[in-house]
């Protein structure tokens, strides 16, 4: 701040600075969600995943998020076997509705996501034997590397508080719809990387660490 | 500012109730759980070829199984179709149609044997896919496969022109 300011000029200084710019790019942050991690030990697959985002105006946050999904799981009532791996890409927004024109600078945020998401992966799959009933015969399914892919969308919406300058934590809650599935020729997909499991709608969440990159 | 996070996070807390309802919970196993040879009857000479027939008399349908002819279908009456098992291992099921008066059809299904898992709650099943079907001529004329894939659906699989 120069020396020889007026208080009166200092004011109008600061909230010159405070004024709220819609389209204003505000910095990038970096994120790594735990929520993947930490569900492999309720559940049947893990994931990990890191995010950039981009602060438009302190409101609107595009971001591309990228992971990786994994899953080697057999099931103990059929003993049927499962196991991939893949990366999966989501991009989107979110919109922080904390962000007034009285409050351009909020530290906590409470927003909306929407997210178009994909995977492209392969998959084995082992079934125990499977017997005919009438001629008594009995056969099992063996597939190696069947390719899959999905998209799928989320929409959700998510906290995101301060923690310390220049660090974030958050949660959001999602709900994730399938848009496309390619199958292989003998089995049905059952675990998609970055969705779950293979149903038309499902539920996930995030629990993220955030780094707030200063532009200015 | 403390209300406005308090209000909307309980906001958030009903969403996310509403959206777990909403949730699709799980697959829906078929009832079934043997894909069959759907057939159904159709009498050559009728002026209707779409109609089904219901075949006038006593049919008893045996097919090979491991070797030995095994009686499937035990002196059905009237009946217009009929669902048969299909060989998970063999690539040709051998059946016979034994009518009243001693006459005999034989028909053979030469079919592709196609396993599928479907989900971890439904399990695998076992489909498959018709190549191609011969006959002889007592009572039937001739066939026509109108959907070669067998798996759980109901759909009639072959259509067996029988003569009257």
């Amino acid at each position: 701040m120069p020396a020889g300011l007026s208080a009166q000029e200092k004011e109008e200084k600061a909230k010159k600075e405070n004024e709220y710019k819609f389209f204003s790019f505000n910095g990038m942050g970096v994120s790594a969600d735990l929520f993947g991690l930490v569900y492999s030990f309720i559940g049947e697959y893990t994931s990990a995943e890191g995010a950039l985002e981009f602060n438009i105006g302190n409101r609107l946050y595009p971001i591309a998020e990228v992971g990786y999904g994994w899953c080697n799981h057999t099931d103990e009532a059929s003993g049927i076997h499962y196991k991939s791996a893949a990366p999966y890409y989501k991009v989107g927004i979110s919109y922080n509705f904390f962000t007034k024109r009285e409050n351009p600078n909020p530290k906590h945020y409470i927003y909306g996501l929407a997210r178009f998401c994909w995977s492209n992966f392969k998959y084995d799959l082992d079934t125990p034997d499977i017997t005919d009933p009438v001629w008594g015969n009995a056969t099992s399914l063996h597939l190696r590397d069947v390719e899959g892919a999905s998209m799928w969308a989320e929409v959700g919406a998510g906290i995101k508080v301060k923690i310390a300058k220049g660090f974030h934590m958050g949660w959001s809650i999602r709900y994730k719809f399938r848009i496309t599935e390619k199958n292989g020729p003998n089995s049905k997909i059952w675990y998609i990387p970055g969705y779950g499991i293979n149903k038309s709608t499902c539920f996930g969440g995030t629990y993220s660490l955030i780094y707030d990159i200063p532009f200015r | 500012m403390t209300s406005r996070i308090a209000k909307i996070t309980s906001m958030l807390i009903a969403a996310t109730c509403i959206v777990i309802c909403g949730c699709d919970g799980g697959y829906d196993c078929s009832i079934e759980n043997t894909a069959y040879n759907r057939i159904g009857f159709y009498n050559i000479d009728s002026n209707n070829l779409e109609s089904k027939y219901e075949f006038p008399g006593v049919l008893t349908i045996s097919m090979v199984i491991n070797g030995r002819d095994s009686i499937v279908v035990n002196r059905i009456y009237g009946t217009s179709d009929l669902k048969l098992p299909v060989s998970y291992a063999n690539e040709c099921d051998t059946l016979t149609f034994n009518y009243e008066n001693g006459a005999k059809d034989t028909l053979f299904v030469k079919h592709e044997n196609i396993p599928y898992f479907v989900s971890m709650e439904c399990g695998t099943a076992m489909y498959h896919r018709i190549l191609s079907v011969g006959h002889t001529n007592a009572y039937i004329d001739s066939v026509a496969i109108v959907n070669d894939y067998i798996d759980y659906d109901y759909d009639e699989n072959i259509k067996l022109y029988l003569v009257q």
